[in-house]
């Protein structure tokens, strides 16, 4: 009984979640189901777990990128809508990084030490107004590469059969959602000057950052899919078809030309030297 | 390309993440600036990707980006081409490119260094 009301995320994680954020303070809107009897051996579960402190490191790292979305929306003149999203997301990718650990926690059966913090990263777009690099990276972060996350995890969802893996690529998936509908509803907003610089940096901007995704490390069969994590390629079609059924639909829907979008993706969207 | 989808139905994301996107907005109206752009008001073509002739589309806007071509622009050194994108959240078994190597220091102290740094920017 105990184990489903104790987190096992670590605590300077968990205190890093506010307590005005989307759940009050709380890392998930119900706490995770435990683990259960699951016939695994000491080396899956040690895998598995490092998986999943993994993404708490790469989630937490986003935070970061939420922030310089948040002062971008602001500095745009965004909808308030949109800035208070981008503000909530900042905790919210906090909140994912602690529910990453304690998925983690209960895979190994001890708290967690905390992840080990990745540096920040984020794109310059070289040559772009200050105005339109706002733009660029509300777009980058939020079309393209939240649109990904979203696409990848709904992979997950449909590989989990583990009711903790399950519970918990659901709760990171709903707030995803709301993280790319940011970028989305922001690109339908746009004022015609931004709207004109942008275009000529769809292509590159989509390249960019779908290159980032292909260079994830992630099992070559699907293993580990009962626990939320998706073979390589299961991920990368879900990718791929979220490329063209979202990204490339939703640009044109916003009332970009998509012509060249669309000619590198069915050239297979090549996105160069993959480490 | 090993990533064939099929492409005859919509993808049940782009509902939920672009036409939903809308309640997200406050709204526009008199808006700092940002303003909504006029937009088709019809769904998006149902004409799949991998029907549409080359170098036609389906999209309006001024066709500045039209002529672009990656591996073009990687050749002729295009910058924008060859830059990081913003981080994943989903890295899967280790971060992406994220190579550790342990370095000795001068006063013969080892410490653990780490890189995020990529290869050249070749497309293939
Ligand atoms: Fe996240
Ligand atoms: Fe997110």
């Amino acid at each position: 009984m105990r184990a489903a009301m104790t987190s096992f995320a670590s605590a300077p994680t968990r205190d890093a979640v506010r307590p005005d954020g989307r759940f009050g303070g709380r890392v998930n809107r119900a706490p995770l189901p435990p683990l259960g009897a699951v016939e695994l051996s000491d080396e899956a579960r040690r895998e598995i777990a490092s998986v999943w402190l993994v993404q708490a490191a790469t989630e937490a790292r986003v935070a970061t990128s939420f922030a310089i979305v948040r002062a971008s929306l602001d500095e745009l003149g965004a909808d308030p809508g949109l800035i208070r999203l981008a503000a909530r997301a900042v905790d919210d990718e906090h909140r994912h990084a602690a529910l990453c650990e304690d998925v983690a926690g209960r895979y190994l059966g001890h708290v967690v030490s905390p992840y080990a913090p990745l540096p920040d990263q984020r794109p310059d777009h070289p040559g772009a107004s200050p105005e339109l690099r706002r733009a660029l990276f509300v777009v980058g972060q939020c079309c393209l590469n939240e649109t990904f996350a979203s696409a990848y995890l709904d992979v997950a969802r449909r590989g989990a059969t583990i009711p903790l893996a399950t519970a918990a690529v659901r709760a990171l998936l709903s707030d995803e959602i709301d993280h790319a509908r940011i970028g989305w509803a922001f690109v339908q907003t746009l004022p015609t000057a931004v709207r004109d610089g942008l275009q000529a940096w769809l292509l590159p901007l989509t390249v960019c950052n779908l290159r980032e995704w292909r260079r994830i490390h992630l099992p070559s069969d699907d293993r580990l899919a009962a626990h939320g994590i998706p073979a390589w390629s299961d991920a990368q079609a879900g990718i791929t078809e979220a490329l063209e059924g979202v990204v490339l639909e939703g640009f044109r829907h916003a009332g970009f030309d998509t012509r060249a979008l669309e000619r590198w993706a069915r050239r297979g969207a090549p996105v160069g030297e993959v480490v | 390309m090993i990533f064939k989808a099929p492409r005859s139905v919509r993808h049940q994301l782009l509902h939920t993440l672009v036409f939903s996107s809308v309640l997200a907005l406050d709204g526009c109206a008199g808006g700092a600036g940002l303003t909504p752009t006029p937009q088709t008001t019809s769904a998006p073509s149902e004409v799949t990707v991998a029907a549409l002739p080359s170098g036609s589309g389906s999209s309006s806007g001024s066709g500045a980006a039209v002529a672009e071509d990656p591996e073009v622009q990687v050749a002729s050194g295009d910058p924008r081409y060859c830059e990081r994108g913003w981080p994943t959240t989903k890295a899967g078994t280790r971060p992406p490119a994220y190579h550790c190597t342990t370095v000795t220091l001068e006063d013969g102290t080892e410490r653990e260094e780490c890189s995020d740094e990529v290869g050249p920017c070749v497309l293939r």
